[in-house]
């Protein structure tokens, strides 16, 4: 059992480098990734029941070496649980995406696509595994150069320059991120979360070197906020998330940046503790740019006339409810902030993919003013963006409410303004999703161009739709179940 | 004050690293050119590797390949960094090359190096496609 | 735009003046104020049909600002990073001292136990291929993510590409170039074959070695160009050695760590140290890198040098 984190990051490798080699025809690499996936997806199901009949963590050694000499991965409930639902987001993003990938992304190109899809699985898994700070490093570096590539996937003009800003903005932070390494090993000597942990924890009550340590724990902060688009720097995020292929929004927007997320949260809990965070007054100033990210994605959401673009700056809201959870620092809200990751990691790949068919019927522009009506022509997609709006806005039985209620309800005892942000944030999010909505379900009337088109979507695309949704209206009514994992699992940090 | 500029010019490895580093990022995120920002980039990186290289560094150590034998920690420099160097150098490599051919596709694309060209010059060709969808609107 | 007329300079002004010229593209090849004037015509245009042009001087308006405000921020950015490494630095432990929290007992282990226990010389490469093994192979894939980027994006699908080439072949066709390469070419194989092979026994390993030999095969394209090199490796053949070698790695790797996981005796003995055959893993290990690192940089090298910015 405590062999199956490794033997999952272990397949994705194998099938990045044999995607390569039986990829001559697409449609074999296609399901090789479908598989693997898969088979990552019922492991980790099988190590979350472990976990939920026995609890605990286990760490694992990586080589014949104990801990501070050697690699080592360590998870728990916690990360089972967010492995579990990256591979099966990944396993429907492809599955809905296929289509997309198959004309954006040209025919012999398409193993390579399909190789960067298990780099991205790879390293997110490691990414959250990981017991190591330097072997997160590696796979961040992993994550940037594939999550650029499948950016770049579509090789248009527009994708190259938004490919360009995205690895800009990436490197930037992961040279902040190489340096805080590098500083946090020269005052501690170690790598190791566990021993970083004590040395750091020694350091704080000796009182010495607390410069280098605060320098060290805001540049990480700043890194990886880059990188997970927290509010000032989320200025990639719109032309990256905006013009990719649908599966490649969908992953990036999804899983990619929350593998930074759960980083950053380790970083927290596990290295500096949370207290000593808030005495460098860095929760504080995460909380505030979760709160400007909740207020200015949406208002730039709102400006949006790009379907796609629109999409993806509610991205940067939600990533800022993330962030204000995590900014309030307790278990609670850490726990809402989690659950509302996971609903988000449902939820906006469902509305990336029900766009991408919702544009592809209307004559592939994603102006929204051409979609009138694109809602009947597929089906499929206007059912599946009609759910993914009304989670997002926090309508009752679907997702996005749950998590908005554990985000209110966790927040109570701590400060009135939370509720007052997600209160005028549900406004806005309402404000531009209601008038794409009326938009889609309206009968155009010169509908008569492409008219007829019932796009044969295939049955992939609707199976991903209703297992989105399915999952959705999950999380609506029985997300105590996932909540109750999260909780569980947040406490063994 | 004193003592604090008189430790950070012992420290002159790290302190050169760091203004290295400013300067690498700076250029990354300021330069226009693409070429100049993937100087940038290598520049950030490798003041990175000197920081740690000098943060391994013993005075009279000798580079870690155990001689005759001897396996005496004080003989020696701090091996660990050398290894994360290594591995960084390969990072930077990859993402170089990366860097590169983006650049050159762009250079393709766009018959510029300059960003901002690149950027109005997309925005040019966006603008046609806009100009439509005005029509459209208008109709 | 007479840069379309600048492909014969280029030529005449030599490789490197062009290369200069290109860097500084002065800067792109159209200044920036022509590049604004052309676009205010582009607005005009429009403005005959639909009159527009506020919102369009609005927008070039917020662009300059936006980009004032990005090099000012940035600027202050930088100079505040600069403020906060600097304090950082001087807070930091002194260099070259021993007593240093960096030289722990993590460090010491490394030193003083690495030669018995994964028997390499090199501790270096005792620390990235045994102790931190899992570092390197995630190392190894992203090299690989970043040669196969590569790849993706400078294969030419079009089969006209390849035809044209006939007119360039891309070589100094200089013949002292062509004695001389043709003498040091076997040598500096040579050295890199002994680099990646004694890389647990003296400095190298996989990675520098693998670059040698990269470089090798880089010299010889250099100075016989693609017709010759293409009849021994080719693009194609790189991503298949490659592909096997790090399946390989990874075949090793997941045996010893699943093995050293589960508390298995690996059962791969460690070989006398010093000599070529021993300390385990680290040898293939070695070889597998560093035909990785070969393949790659040469990959690399001959797309970016077939690549042609083909005129519209």
């Amino acid at each position: 059992m405590n062999n199956i984190p490794f033997i999952t990051i272990i397949l994705a490798m194998i099938g990045a480098v044999v995607s390569l080699l039986i990829g001559k025809r697409s449609k074999n690499a296609y399901l090789l990734s479908q598989i693997i996936t898969l088979v990552i997806a019922i492991l980790s199901l099988g190590l979350v029941g472990f976990f939920v009949q026995n609890g605990g963590v286990i760490t694992y050694m990586l080589g014949h070496y104990p801990a501070p000499w050697g690699n080592e991965l360590r998870f728990g409930l916690l990360e089972s649980t967010l492995a579990l639902i990256f591979s099966l987001v990944m396993f429907l993003a492809i599955l809905g995406g296929r289509k997309g990938i198959s004309e954006d992304v040209k025919e012999e190109k398409q193993k390579y696509y399909f190789s960067f899809m298990f780099l991205l699985l790879l390293s997110m898994l490691a990414l959250i595994y990981t017991n190591d700070l330097f072997t997160a490093y590696v796979f961040i570096e992993i994550n940037t150069l594939a999550s650029c590539a499948i950016v770049m996937a579509k090789e248009s003009g527009d994708t190259l320059k938004a490919t360009i800003k995205y690895l800009v903005m990436s490197l930037l932070g992961s040279g902040l991120f190489l340096i805080a390494i590098s500083l946090l090993y020269s005052v501690t000597g170690h790598l190791l979360i566990p021993s970083l942990q004590t040395a750091v924890s020694e350091l704080t009550a000796t009182n010495s070197y607390s410069w280098p340590l605060a320098a060290a724990a805001i540049l990480m902060t700043v890194a990886l906020g880059v990188k997970s688009a927290m509010f000032p720097f989320h200025t990639w995020l719109p032309d990256a998330h905006g013009t990719a292929t649908t599966a490649s929004s969908s992953i990036l927007s999804g899983l990619v940046v929350k593998g930074y997320i759960i980083l950053m949260i380790k970083i927290f809990y596990s290295i500096f503790g949370i207290e000593t965070i808030r005495d460098m007054g860095i929760l504080t100033i995460v909380f505030v740019l979760g709160i400007a990210g909740m207020l200015g994605g949406s208002v730039l959401a709102i400006r949006e006339r790009n379907l796609k673009r629109m999409v993806a700056y509610s991205s940067v809201a939600q990533i800022g409810y993330i962030y204000m959870a995590i900014g309030m620092g307790t278990w609670a809200t850490l726990a809402a902030g989690l659950f509302h990751m996971v609903v988000h990691a449902f939820t906006k790949p469902l509305l990336f993919t029900s766009a991408g068919g919702l544009i592809e019927v209307s004559g592939h522009s994603k102006q929204i003013c051409d979609l009138s009506g694109a809602g009947y022509r597929n089906k499929w997609a206007g059912i599946g963006f009609l759910v993914g709006a009304c989670s997002m806005v926090g309508i009752p039985l679907f997702g996005g409410f749950t998590s908005k209620v554990y985000l209110a309800t966790s927040s109570l005892s701590i400060s009135y303004i939370p509720i007052v942000a997600l209160a005028i944030s549900s406004c806005l999010n309402a404000m531009y999703y209601l008038p794409v909505l009326v938009r889609i379900f309206s009968k155009s009337s010169e509908s008569s161009r492409k008219d007829g088109e019932m796009e044969a979507t295939g049955v992939g695309y609707g199976l991903s739709i209703t297992c989105f949704i399915a999952i959705n209206l999950a999380l609506g009514m029985v997300g105590f179940a996932l909540m109750y994992l999260l909780a569980h699992g947040v406490q063994l940090l | 004050m004193e003592e604090a500029m008189g430790n950070l010019f012992d420290n002159y490895y790290e302190m050169a690293a760091v203004i290295l580093f400013v300067i690498g990022f700076l250029s990354l995120l300021l330069q226009k050119n693409l070429i100049k920002k993937i100087i940038g980039l290598n520049i950030m990186d490798t003041a990175v590797f000197l920081f740690l290289a000098a943060k391994g560094y013993v005075a009279g150590g000798l580079s870690p390949i155990i001689r005759n034998g001897v396996t005496d920690a004080k003989l020696y420099i701090n091996p660990l960094p050398s290894g994360l160097v290594l591995t960084g150098i390969v990072v930077s490599v990859s993402v170089t090359a990366f860097f590169l051919a983006l650049t050159l596709r762009l250079y393709q694309q766009y018959h510029t190096l300059d960003i901002d060209g690149i950027v109005l010059k997309a925005a040019q060709t966006h603008k046609h496609k806009d100009c439509h969808k005005q029509e459209e609107r208008d109709e | 735009m007479n840069r379309k007329h600048e492909t014969d300079q280029e030529i005449e002004r030599g490789k490197i003046g062009a290369f200069v010229d290109w860097v500084n593209a002065d800067s792109p090849d159209i200044p920036a104020e022509i590049e604004y004037e052309h676009e205010e015509h582009h607005g005009e245009h429009h403005e005959e049909h639909h009159e527009e042009k506020t919102p369009q001087a609005q927008i070039r308006q917020e662009r300059k600002v936006v980009s004032w405000m990005y090099r000012g921020g940035s600027l202050v950015c930088g100079l505040l990073l600069v403020a906060i490494l600097l304090f950082t630095v001087q807070a930091l432990p002194r260099f070259g001292e021993r007593e240093v929290p960096a030289f722990n007992e993590v460090s010491q282990r490394y030193l003083e136990e690495g030669l018995t226990e994964t028997g390499a010389v090199n501790v270096v490469a005792g620390i990235i291929l045994d102790y931190r093994a899992f570092d390197t192979l995630g190392e190894s894939m992203v090299l690989f993510t970043g040669s196969i980027a590569v790849i993706f994006l400078l294969t030419q699908l079009s089969k006209k590409a390849e035809g044209e080439e006939d007119g360039s072949k891309k070589c100094v066709e200089s013949l002292p170039a062509q004695v001389i390469i043709r003498m040091v070419f076997p040598i500096v194989l040579l050295y890199g074959i002994y680099v990646v092979f004694n890389g647990h026994i003296s400095p190298g390993g996989g990675f520098s070695g693998g670059t040698i030999l990269g470089a090798g095969l880089i010299l010889c394209h250099l100075a016989f160009g693609e017709a010759y090199t293409s009849r021994f490796v080719t693009v194609k053949r790189c991503t298949g050695v490659m592909s096997v070698a790090l399946l390989t790695y990874i075949a090793m790797k997941t045996y010893s760590i699943l093995t050293g996981a589960n508390h298995i005796e690996s059962g791969i003995p460690l070989g006398t140290p010093g000599s070529i055959f021993s300390s385990g893993l680290i040898f293939p290990l070695n070889i597998c890198v560093g035909l990785v690192v070969a393949c790659t940089i040469f990959a690399v090298y001959s797309l970016f040098t077939n690549w042609k910015a083909r005129e519209k």
